[in-house]
């Protein structure tokens, strides 16, 4: 009996193994599988499967608006996948494509998306992309094709706790009236004299790299061509950094913030954590400001379900172009596959996408989560603080784009040289320097 | 004599009472935080739950699907030891027994191969697992794991044969035993020490693995428990709660397995000690 | 003669076949295509490549952040190795000499085995940063004061802790096994001879427990090398890449940087300096078995 078993075993191997020999030889081209085999694409009732990555932190929300659109779609079926992997899910997006199996709807950051141009569907004609707030879409924009459209905003600046600051400074203090470093400066005495840390900074590299940092290629001009034209001068090694005005600018400031942080005795005392705890100084009024953005509400309202917090722009000096404003970005794209899908999953994917945005229950979706609508037809109404404050910003006009044109590992690389400056490790002088040697080293 | 021979023994239970107190705590913490709500984990992790909370588990056990993700788990990871063993000690005992060139010149090759560092050759094994149609298919992460293990396992009991006199053979062989009967009647029961620990070693490394399954399976009435845990702590990383409810419910079937197979393989041990 | 020879390849394919097979068809093709991949400048992701020859090589060469982050493995692996064998050795020695309630010990060191090494980075992520730093300012114990993991030597060391903590009751394991196998008679000769305490376990027990140590050695140096998991969910690299262990710096290569044939190179070099190390370890320590 034993043998037997064995027997059948081996001849299983032998033959698997041959067949995969016999067919291991056309290995050409790098992509996995070509289009998706046909039986897998339609259930019994002619429903069209297809699969959906929508990003974010609201697990339960997702689930939610998925269900809620099965239930109401006759000819579509829409599976939720997750790509736990990676920061941004695009590693894991990387093995799924070589696995020939990416969902036919994903959410990407914008510098991912313009990695992926040539397996995405231009999705310029759908409904949804007029009601597109200005300049969410021209990330994703390549010689006139659009391929993805904005999931949501978010914003970020320095973040007050309102109690806080109404106890310090008086019940009708008006946070928006700091637009200086020295007014800053001055509340944030006030707060010390009260026994109160002034503001925490969060350690991490994406913090520091991507939303400190960027801040100076924004700040070097209104127009964008002027930005790209300063990040390329980074890279051919004509822009000088340690001399650049805006640099300096935005140094003083972050030296401002380093003087009156939380954790001035150990800056990187948190880097390994997530922002909860930051979070958690703020909701429980031990910090007034945190520099950070509106995402953290999650974290804040397990902890405080009522409290107000808004935002104020990051004070810099009166030339600077991002002065009185806060930054936005548009944290990812939902993103129509086409090299691996039927033009009927294509279809039921733009679909999809459409009412996504457009429905009733999709923008209240965008709300429910925590964010800020990108659509100016979005009508539902915002309840939380953090929100309402970005949002009387961006509605006049007072928001600059995050610079998003990036590579992959910015954050780590010049994250990391914030985290050296943070930590007291490195001067002026050489943070300029260990971020222009990154730069050079780029194409 | 008597006397040091006590304090010895005090000292033996007072470093290992601490070493254990270290080695388990962790676990503690994380049980104790998965009975407490996800405030409370924030406010104060050290601190006892104000009231035992299991509402944490209730979701996790839910929203992890979890009974069928451990039947999957169950599937690929016994399917997998059953012939891997068998594979294995095959190879085993003919490397140990011929000193064929070829033999050794594959040991060699075997042995090297472990220290390959798996994400190298992830892309290229999704590729191939890919271009023959085995993603999104049990048995395609079994021979997986069969490819991967194969060579510790053989490494291991390779070990152990060359250890078991010659002999012993020879007088089955006059009996008249085949080759293939020698090493299931006579070495294979001798083994057991040895086949003890490759598969609770094995059971552990499969049952526990993410990254493999993670790419070569994607539908979720598919996914094995620590894959579904994995995503699930993805997507609720920020409750607490949630997550450490969700990690003792991958943890606990596991240590049952672990205290039920303690048994045999500490038999198996002092078998081997008894020849 | 011939006949010799056909029931050989039978008795091979019979014998090893199965292993053989699987082994090269999962391992070793996926390999090939990996050095394959090394020669072109395929940004993982895209259905054409060219073959670059060896540029992939000549720019591993010279990033030195690779070799950075190879040399702090090194310091990595042999901090491990010895911490890891030596710790494991003792704990293994002291649970077979009969003392009650050994059995029970020995579940308990086994346990950090049972988990996987994502979900104990964030378990003992949570102990440095939270446990520790609690402790340390209640009972203002210096080292406790600041999270270790917020500065590169403590984070570092905090690496270690957890391999330590880890590997240890995987290796008591493997001691025990041989500890065990030892004559009784063998270690009663000795304590007549007087070799007792620490001269009876170098003279006495540790030459009779080379395979042990052949195996434990091997295991640890290849878990040190590989090390990932850990890395990524304790320290994640940081404090600014000071923590950077080099197969997470490789698979940062390949898709963060989406230098993929350069990370695949690289992965490659590593590949051949710790084959280097381990076939020289195990040769050193398996001729050892043979005199023993």
């Amino acid at each position: 009996m034993k043998k037997k078993l064995l027997c059948v075993f081996m001849a299983a191997t032998m033959l698997l193994g041959m067949t995969a020999c016999g067919g291991g030889s056309d290995d050409g081209n790098a992509s996995g599988g070509s289009a998706a085999s046909t039986e897998n694409t339609a259930d019994a009732l002619g429903k069209t499967k297809i699969t959906v990555y929508l990003g974010g932190d609201a697990a339960d929300e997702n689930q939610k608006i998925v269900d809620i659109y099965n239930e109401q779609s006759e000819t579509t079926e829409v599976e939720l996948v997750t790509l736990t992997e990676g920061s941004s899910g695009y590693e894991m997006l990387t093995v799924m494509y070589n696995a020939g199996n990416p969902p036919t709807v994903y959410f990407m950051e914008a510098g991912d998306v313009l990695k992926l141009t040539d397996k995405l569907m231009d999705v310029s004609s759908l409904e949804a992309v007029q009601y597109a707030n200005a300049g969410t879409t021209e990330d994703v924009t390549v010689d006139g094709a659009l391929y993805g459209v904005p999931a949501n905003i978010q914003a970020y600046g320095l973040m007050y706790n309102k109690q806080v600051l109404a106890d310090v400074m008086g019940a009708d203090f008006d946070p928006q009236s700091i637009t200086t470093r020295e007014q800053l400066e001055d509340v944030f005495q006030k707060v010390q004299e009260a026994g109160i840390a002034p503001v925490a900074i969060s350690p991490f590299d994406w913090n520091l790299g991507n939303h400190w940092f960027t801040q100076i290629y924004t700040g070097q001009s209104e127009t964008a061509e002027e930005r790209d034209a300063f990040v390329n001068g980074l890279k051919d090694g004509s822009s000088n950094l340690v001399e650049n005005e805006v640099f300096n600018d935005y140094m003083d400031t972050f030296d401002l913030l380093m003087e009156y942080n939380y954790y001035k005795e150990n800056p990187l005392e948190t880097v390994a954590d997530g922002n909860e705890k930051q979070a958690q100084l703020l909701s429980t009024g031990q910090t007034a400001f945190w520099f950070h953005g509106n995402w953290a509400t999650v974290n804040i309202r397990t902890l405080d379900e009522t409290g107000e917090y808004g935002f104020i722009p990051v004070p810099v000096g009166e030339g600077n172009p991002n002065a009185g404003k806060i930054c936005t970005l548009v944290p990812g794209y939902y993103c129509v596959e086409k090299s691996t899908t039927t033009e009927a999953q294509q279809q039921a994917a733009m679909e999809f996408v459409n009412w996504l945005i457009m429905s009733e229950e999709g923008q209240q979706y965008v709300i429910d989560c925590g964010n800020i609508p990108a659509y100016s037809n979005n009508t539902a109404e915002i309840t939380e603080s953090v929100s309402q404050s970005a949002v009387s910003y961006t509605a006049e006009g007072k928001n600059f784009p995050m610079y998003v044109k990036t590579p992959s590992d910015h954050a780590t690389n010049v994250g990391s040289a914030m985290q050296k400056y943070l930590a007291g490790e490195s001067d002026r002088a050489a943070l300029a320097e260990e971020i222009s040697v990154y730069w050079a080293t780029q194409k | 004599m008597k006397k040091s021979a006590v304090i010895k023994k005090i000292c033996f239970y007072v470093v290992f009472i601490l070493l254990l107190l270290l080695f388990l705590y962790p676990f503690y913490l994380v049980l104790l935080n998965s009975l407490k709500t996800n405030k409370e984990v924030i406010l104060d992790s050290l601190a006892l739950p104000q009231a035992l909370n299991f509402e944490g588990y209730q979701k996790a056990f839910e929203k992890m699907n979890y009974l069928q993700s451990f039947g999957n788990s169950l599937i690929v990871t016994s399917l997998s030891i059953f012939l891997l063993v068998i594979i294995a000690a095959m190879c085993a005992y003919l490397f140990a027994r011929k000193n064929w060139k070829i033999n050794n010149i594959i040991f060699m090759v075997m042995v090297a191969s472990m220290i390959i560092p798996f994400q190298t050759i992830m892309i290229p094994i999704v590729k191939n697992f890919s271009a023959f149609d085995l993603t999104d298919n049990l048995f395609a992460v079994v021979f997986f794991y069969l490819g991967a293990h194969v060579s510790l396992a053989v490494f291991m009991y390779h070990g152990f044969i060359k250890n078991i006199p010659y002999e012993l053979e020879e007088a089955a062989r006059i009996d008249g035993c085949g080759q293939l009967g020698i090493l299931f009647r006579i070495i294979f029961p001798m083994l057991k020490p040895i086949t003890s620990t490759i598969v609770i070693l094995d059971v552990l490394a499969i049952w526990n693995d993410f990254l493999l399954p993670f790419i070569l399976l994607y539908k979720n009435s598919l996914k094995t428990l620590p894959l579904m845990t994995y995503s699930f702590v993805g997507q609720y990383s920020t409750d607490y709660s949630l997550v450490t409810a969700g990690l003792v419910l991958t943890i606990l079937p596991i240590i049952i397995l672990y205290l039920f197979l303690q048994k045999q393989i500490i038999e198996g041990v002092s078998q081997g000690a008894i020849k | 003669m011939k006949s010799s020879k056909i029931k050989n390849v039978v008795s091979f394919l019979v014998f090893a076949g199965p292993a053989v097979t699987v082994f090269f068809l999962v391992i070793i093709l996926a390999f090939i295509n990996g050095i394959q991949l090394t020669f072109t400048d395929w940004n993982g992701l895209s259905d054409t490549y060219q073959y670059i020859g060896f540029r992939n090589y000549a720019d591993a060469f010279a990033d030195t952040a690779f070799w950075t982050s190879l040399l702090r493995t090194f310091q990595y692996v042999v901090c491990v190795v010895v911490f890891t064998n030596i710790i494991a050795f003792l704990i293994a020695y002291f649970l077979t000499r009969g003392y009650k309630g050994q059995g029970f010990f020995r579940v308990a060191f086994f346990t950090p085995n049972l988990i996987g090494g994502v979900i104990l980075g964030i378990v003992w992520k949570f102990v440095f940063s939270e446990v520790f730093v609690q402790l340390g300012r209640k009972y203002e114990i210096g080292i406790f004061q600041s999270n270790w993991l917020s500065s590169p030597d403590t984070a570092f060391l905090a690496l270690v802790v957890v391999a330590v903590w880890q590997l240890a009751g995987y290796l008591m394991l493997i001691y025990m096994a041989g500890i065990i196998s030892v004559p009784k008679d063998v270690l009663e000769a000795a304590k007549l001879d007087g070799a007792v305490g620490f001269r009876g376990i170098r003279h006495i027990v540790l030459p009779l427990i080379m395979p042990s140590i052949t195996i434990a050695t091997f295991m640890s140096v290849k878990t040190a090398f590989m090390a990932y998991d850990v890395n990524l969910s304790l320290t994640n690299g940081g404090p600014f890449q000071s923590t950077e262990l080099v197969a997470m710096r490789v698979y940062n290569k390949a898709f963060q940087a989406e230098q993929y044939g350069v990370g695949q190179t690289e992965a490659l070099i590593l590949f051949v300096i710790v084959a280097v190390i381990s076939i020289i370890q195990v040769s050193i320590t398996k001729k050892r078995e043979v005199e023993a």
